[in-house]
């Protein structure tokens, strides 16, 4: 169990300690796991979507090149830009259910276990 | 094509009027169960995330998107098609980066979490701002559509047609807040997806279902040809085709009545997958609209740019042709459903505006700023009522004096360059930067809000008229040069100030928002029961 500081972050005196949650090691364990994703999916969809415009503006030769028959790269791409954000989407929500929400679940109970030992936060927080 | 504006066409007010009688239907049932001010600003966050999946996309799917894009897409081929794809791709930074923590650390407005530990007052003014602002523009572009609309297809004049849509909005909002709103979004969500599928499937039905004799005839109708297939049409300086779609991409994230519907779920799960189902019906819309734009061109092919009045009408055109050309049965009913759902689609995207903007108005400026917080939520709801009428008031007014010839999209990329530029850099600094501060969230969207409106009035799609040449700004969308300005002016006035002391921590926003400890629950009354 990590340190109970003596003055709350905020100052208030009867504030949660949100210093002490934001340090547990469940708490950094979900941010880090999350941030991981979400800095390499939006790396991924926006590098991917920004390179659509530039080519669409710039180089109508490249997103005129034939893919099949009359279809045009131009269209192709695009159409698999949103099959990439829907892949996306996906994968994050199942990793939301099986890895991050129970991360969640035990970062919270670890701060209220914490809190309600303190004997300080028991009734200002609801919590789910 | 002898429908448009030859006189007042009854089989399309009849159909017109159907949907209104619903829409109304559900305002009456929605305003019995609207009482507190949680049931009016989040439907009592009683929404499932199907349902505000659907209710996103409802929200989202405006009248650019039907009718706007299609137009881009029958004029300018792939051109069209890269707003689009952009505007679906935005839906990553909200799923990645706000949905969850706004439902997680907000009550009603995008304002609660940009103030959440800044000081109260000034934070909550510029928030209510930029909330205003992008509703505002939003609005009028929207209103503007309508009015084209209904002018062209049921023979109402202009004016006439923007101020039934103004009293519709605002009926729909007053009497039956976020309940009303949202359901009114969903069905036209339903109505939207079934009118795309039949026109998609009669556009591949003429093309004997065959993609390639779709893009191959396509290309046969237009003056450009092959080019129409490989972009650089609409936008032959390329620095604008890369601001335009900059905008959509980034501007869905600022947009205040599509982050207001993360708060209508009861938890940060359901915000997740209503992002999932928002996704895959604007997604597959989307891929529809491209089809039928494309079958625009093909079919109807060069003769219908005129009469598409900026390519705003070709998808209701397509539908006319589709259904058996001008003055058959098939063809005058296909012509008014369609106009029909695109109206359906105007009036709720516009109650969605007018709701988030009178929340900025009544949560954010009354509530918090002028009476700190201490008077009752009725009080806040009945402000929020009043406001909503006098910015529909506003909006009917600037429409009708200055609105006609604005293709939609155009304005309606100019509402998502303000959202992307005054609202989303101190949205993400506020949630992410441990050192943002006040000085900083007051410079960001300020700046950025004067130097947008400054850019936009100066700008060909404005100045000196609608999509004139000579104007001192050449770029037709500001966001490429106003989203990094926005990031620039929040970093100089956090850094030049020297506040540090805020009302709430910065840890207390990440655990909250992280983890959803202390989210604002669903209520004690729960509205579907």
């Amino acid at each position: 169990m990590h340190e109970v500081s003596a003055e709350p972050a905020d100052g208030r005196p009867d504030a949660v300690d949100w210093k002490a949650i934001e340090d547990s090691p469940e708490f950094r364990q979900l941010v880090a796991s999350r941030t991981r994703f979400v800095t390499a999916a939006l790396g991924v969809g926006v590098a991917a979507t920004v390179l659509f415009v530039l080519l669409g503006s710039i180089a109508p030769g490249v997103m005129g090149a034939s893919v099949v028959g009359e279809i045009t790269l131009g269209f192709v791409y695009g159409v698999l830009l949103i099959f990439m954000t829907w892949a996306i989407t996906l994968l994050y929500l199942r990793k939301s259910d099986r890895e991050w929400s129970p991360l969640e679940r035990r970062a919270i109970e670890a701060a209220t276990a914490h809190a309600a030992g303190d004997g300080r936060a028991r009734d200002r927080e609801p919590v789910r | 094509m002898t429908v448009l504006a030859a006189g007042v066409n009854t089989l399309a007010l009849v159909v017109f009027a159907a949907v209104l009688t619903v829409t109304l239907v559900v305002t009456y049932w929605a305003s019995k169960r609207t009482r507190t001010a949680t049931e009016f600003w989040a439907a009592g966050r009683g929404i499932s995330g199907l349902q505000n999946g659907f209710a996103v996309a409802g929200d989202y799917m405006s009248a650019a998107s039907f009718l706007g894009f299609a137009g881009l897409i029958y004029f300018f081929g792939l051109d069209g098609f890269v707003g689009l794809v952009c505007a679906l791709v935005a839906f990553l930074p909200v799923l990645l980066l706000l949905a969850e923590r706004m439902r997680n650390a907000g009550k009603f407005t995008m304002a609660d979490v940009l103030s959440f530990r800044l000081r109260q007052r000034p934070a909550r003014v510029v928030a209510a701002l930029g909330t205003m602002s992008v509703a505002f523009v939003y609005l009028v572009a929207q209103m503007v559509g309508a009015g084209v609309l209904i002018q062209a297809l049921a023979g109402i004049d202009f004016a006439i047609s923007v101020v039934l849509t103004g009293t519709f909005m605002v009926v729909y909002v007053i009497f039956g807040g976020m309940l009303a709103t949202t359901w009114v979004q969903i069905i036209k969500a339903g109505m939207l997806m079934t009118a795309g599928v039949v026109l998609t499937v009669l556009v591949l039905a003429k093309t004997s279902f065959n993609p390639m004799e779709l893009f191959k005839q396509a290309a046969a109708e237009s003056s450009d040809g092959k080019g129409y297939l490989s972009g650089g049409l609409q936008h032959p300086d390329a620095i604008n085709g890369i601001s335009f779609g900059l905008a959509f991409l980034l501007g869905t994230a600022g947009l205040p009545h599509i982050l207001m519907r993360f708060f209508t779920v009861p938890d940060a799960r359901a915000a997740r997958s209503s992002v999932w189902w928002a996704v895959l019906l604007i997604g597959s819309f989307y891929i529809m609209i491209m089809l039928v734009g494309l079958g625009a061109r093909a079919i109807l092919g060069a003769d219908a740019e005129e009469a598409s009045a900026g390519g705003n009408l070709a998808a209701p055109l397509l539908a006319e042709e589709l259904g058996g050309g001008a003055g058959t049965v098939g063809g005058d009913l296909f012509l008014a459903v369609i106009s029909a759902v695109a109206f359906a689609t105007i009036l709720a995207v516009v109650a969605g505006l007018v709701i988030s903007a009178s929340g900025g108005v009544a949560h954010d400026l009354w509530s918090n700023v002028v009476r700190h917080n201490r008077d009752s939520e009725h009080e806040e709801v009945v402000v929020a009522k009043i406001a909503a009428i006098v910015l529909a008031i506003l909006a009917i007014g600037v429409s009708i004096l200055c609105g006609e010839g604005f293709n939609v999209s155009i304005l309606v990329g100019l509402a998502f360059a303000i959202a992307a530029s005054a609202n989303l850099p101190a949205l993400l600094l506020a949630l992410f930067w441990p050192r943002f501060n006040t000085v900083g969230a007051i410079c960001g969207v300020v700046g950025s809000l004067i130097v947008s409106l400054v850019m936009i009035v100066l700008s060909p799609a404005v100045w000196p008229g609608p999509d004139s040449q000579g104007s001192p700004i050449p770029l037709e969308n500001p966001a490429l040069v106003t989203f990094p300005l926005g990031f620039l002016f929040c970093w100089l006035g956090t850094v030049l100030s020297r506040e540090r002391t805020t009302e709430r921590s910065y840890h207390e926003l990440h655990v909250r928002a992280e983890t959803g400890l202390g989210a604002e629950g669903s209520g004690e009354q729960p509205v579907f029961s």
